[in-house]
């Protein structure tokens, strides 16, 4: 074996045991709030750690799976870090393969994720949200958010075919876009109070 | 000195370049000239968001309707006690509302106070200026770079009065410590400290559950991205949540800073560098920073402000500011508004040809004589009250870029005149966040 593919080699399973080791801090509750953070330190990590991360945003221990979602938010933005546009990519494809997944219960927090450092790669995953009823708004804004004529093209379309409310909803994307779009309902009041007014008798 | 105030205010109006006398239209259907309010001098009032603050406002719009300055017409909130509450105690005639979008189509309302979480506060501002009523709204003025300028649209196009709520700026204290600032009381300043205690950690995190009884939650989330109703999520402590509160630095920081800057004679410094680290908590539903350290960098003229938590407390309190100069240092217990000036201050003479500092001067509750300043800004029709929301947005855009340089842990240098960070897309992104159908700007 050459001195580079060991030295490679060597790097490589470095990496992979600094991720291990990171990931049996993610897996674990601190004492307070106050404990050092078990996510500390993911920026520095290879992007490798990200699908395992992924994987426990969905564990039933609620703050492990917090742990693992505020890893994941320290990853995307080191990630879009000027200079760092391959990183970037990476990422993007990790969020875009993770949300073609069948169905997971932080699906939402990976749309708003992949806002921040999306391109034109997320926008097919995204215009399929548009048609779910549970994560449709979480796409939409995500859609306003990620610039570029594919997300705008997106919200366009899903335009054109939308009815009612929901056509609204996207009307609003498009004009904070900066297009012209026809008036919506959004000042229309709906809500109803029970509270009656104070009567005239009782001052 | 009653005559420098004066004349330093017509200077300001200048520097604002607004006629003064110009006419204002109210939405009460009346054209006046800028010396009134109103057909009969009042203004007719609501308020949204009746919470802590915001109940403070209530009692203050009650003792001028006592005077004879405004008439309370409604009141929204989303929380059904709350708002049995302030109609309780307001007088007979006032409508109870839960969506705040019926006090936005009425048009016998001239203006609204809003005290509603900070994540409603560029929504509701904008519509309400954009259906011509005046708006004074707590600070922070905005949660994000982009909905403060749009807040800032807002009031100019509709030409209305927009003052938001970092009331030190008109309270003695604060006023003090500005002019012996300005007169070299501790030469030039070129470093401004901030102490401020932790945010609180969150060590008995809660599953999610229903919302209680008579909280309407889709309404009190508004523009936020949907999340189900947590006990540790709200009312309160919303505050210490980075995507709805943004911690201490938002809170008390837009009191501080808005102070600080005012002291510094420095609203024009819209560009600055900003580097922020923090230490996270490790656990809880609450993800803004314990202890923090921001750092903000301003050229022409050059000084450095600091925000700490806990940061060097030089004073006796819990949190307050130190203007540090060529001869001396200056400390501002607090924001300027609830506490006094240093004695220092106070007893501060002008030396010859100093320059005096206006203050409106009509109440001595600060709280009161923030609420006269704004309509003094209606009545006298330059629509610019002391913390106009272009210097409110300002302020709030400190706050914002520091807990935005904490979240990407990275500097960020700021652009004021084209409103973004140099060479740093993804932060740029970050300047906003689309808010939920249909609580959109």
């Amino acid at each position: 074996m050459s001195a580079a593919v060991a030295g490679g080699a060597a790097s490589a399973a470095a990496a992979e045991a600094g991720i291990e080791e990171f990931l049996t801090r993610v897996k674990q509750v601190p004492e307070t709030a106050s404990d050092k953070p078990p996510w500390t330190g993911a920026r520095e990590l290879d992007l490798g750690v990200v699908p395992p991360l992924l994987e426990l945003l969905d564990s039933p221990e609620r703050e492990v799976a917090r742990n693992a979602k505020r890893a994941l938010q320290e990853v995307v933005r080191h990630a879009g870090r000027p200079g760092a546009e391959k990183s970037a990519l990476a990422m993007e494809g990790y969020l875009v393969e993770a949300l073609a997944k069948p169905s997971t219960a932080s699906r939402a927090d990976l749309i708003w994720l992949l806002s921040e450092i999306g391109g034109r790669r997320s926008i097919p995953v995204l215009t399929r949200f548009l048609n779910n009823a549970e994560l449709r708004e979480h796409a939409r804004c995500a859609l306003i958010r990620i610039p570029g004529d594919s997300s705008a093209a997106a919200l366009r379309t899903a335009w054109n075919k939308a009815e009612g409310v929901w056509k609204s909803a996207l009307a609003e994307a498009l004009r904070a876009r900066g297009f012209r779009v026809p008036p919506t309902d959004k000042l229309k009041p709906v809500a109803q109070t029970g509270v009656k007014p104070k009567p005239a008798s009782s001052q | 000195m009653a005559q420098l105030a004066r004349l330093s205010r017509r200077k300001f109006l200048q520097r604002s370049a607004v006629a003064a006398g110009a006419l204002s239209v109210l939405r009460s259907g009346v054209l006046q000239s800028a010396t009134s309010p109103g057909a009969n001098g009042k203004l007719v009032v609501a308020h949204i968001g009746v919470g802590g603050m915001g109940m403070t406002h209530l009692f203050n719009s009650l003792r001028f309707e006592k005077e004879g300055k405004v008439r309370i017409a409604a009141i929204c909130d989303v929380d059904e006690n709350r708002l049995e509450a302030a109609i309780e105690n307001a007088n007979p005639g006032v409508t109870p509302y839960r969506d705040y979008r019926y006090i936005v189509e009425r048009k016998d309302i001239d203006a609204v106070l809003i005290a509603t979480p900070d994540h409603w506060h560029a929504v509701q501002t904008v519509h309400c200026c954009q259906s011509g009523k005046h708006v004074y709204v707590e600070k922070p003025a905005s949660v994000t770079v982009r909905e403060g300028q749009a807040m800032v649209r807002a009031a100019r196009e509709n030409k209305v009065a927009v003052q938001v709520g970092a009331q030190a700026r008109t309270a003695k204290g604060a006023w003090y410590t500005c002019r012996a600032i300005r007169n070299g009381i501790v030469g030039k300043v070129r470093r401004v400290s901030c102490w401020h205690y932790a945010n609180p950690v969150d060590d008995k995190p809660v599953p999610d559950s229903p919302p209680p009884e008579g909280l309407d939650w889709d309404l009190w989330l508004g523009p936020l991205p949907y999340r189900p109703y947590n006990a540790r999520y709200q009312p309160a402590n919303f505050r210490w949540l980075l995507e709805s509160g943004g911690g201490q630095i938002r809170d008390r920081g837009a009191h501080q800073f808005s102070t600080i800057l005012w002291a510094m004679n420095a609203d024009h410094q819209t560009s600055f560098t900003v580097e922020a680290r923090g230490r996270p908590p490790a656990k809880g539903l609450w993800d803004c920073p314990i202890d923090m350290e921001v750092v903000y960098q301003f050229k022409d003229p050059d000084w450095t402000l600091e925000w700490g938590q806990p940061g060097n407390r030089v004073g006796k309190t819990e949190f307050g500011n130190v203007f540090w100069g060529e001869n001396g240092h200056l400390v501002l217990e607090w924001e300027g508004g609830y506490r006094p000036a240093n004695p220092e201050a106070i007893n501060f003479q002008l030396p010859p040809g100093g320059e005096e500092v206006y203050r409106t001067d009509e109440y001595e509750d600060f709280n009161m004589n923030h609420k006269a300043d704004w309509f003094k800004s209606i009545r006298e029709g330059h629509l610019r009250p002391a913390v106009d929301i272009e210097i409110g947005h300002r302020t709030a855009t400190l706050c914002n870029l520091g807990n935005l340089s904490y979240i990407l842990g990275r500097k960020l240098i700021w652009d004021g005149d084209r409103q973004e960070v140099v060479g740093d897309p993804q932060a740029n992104r970050l300047l906003d966040r689309p808010q939920r159908y249909p609580y959109v700007l």
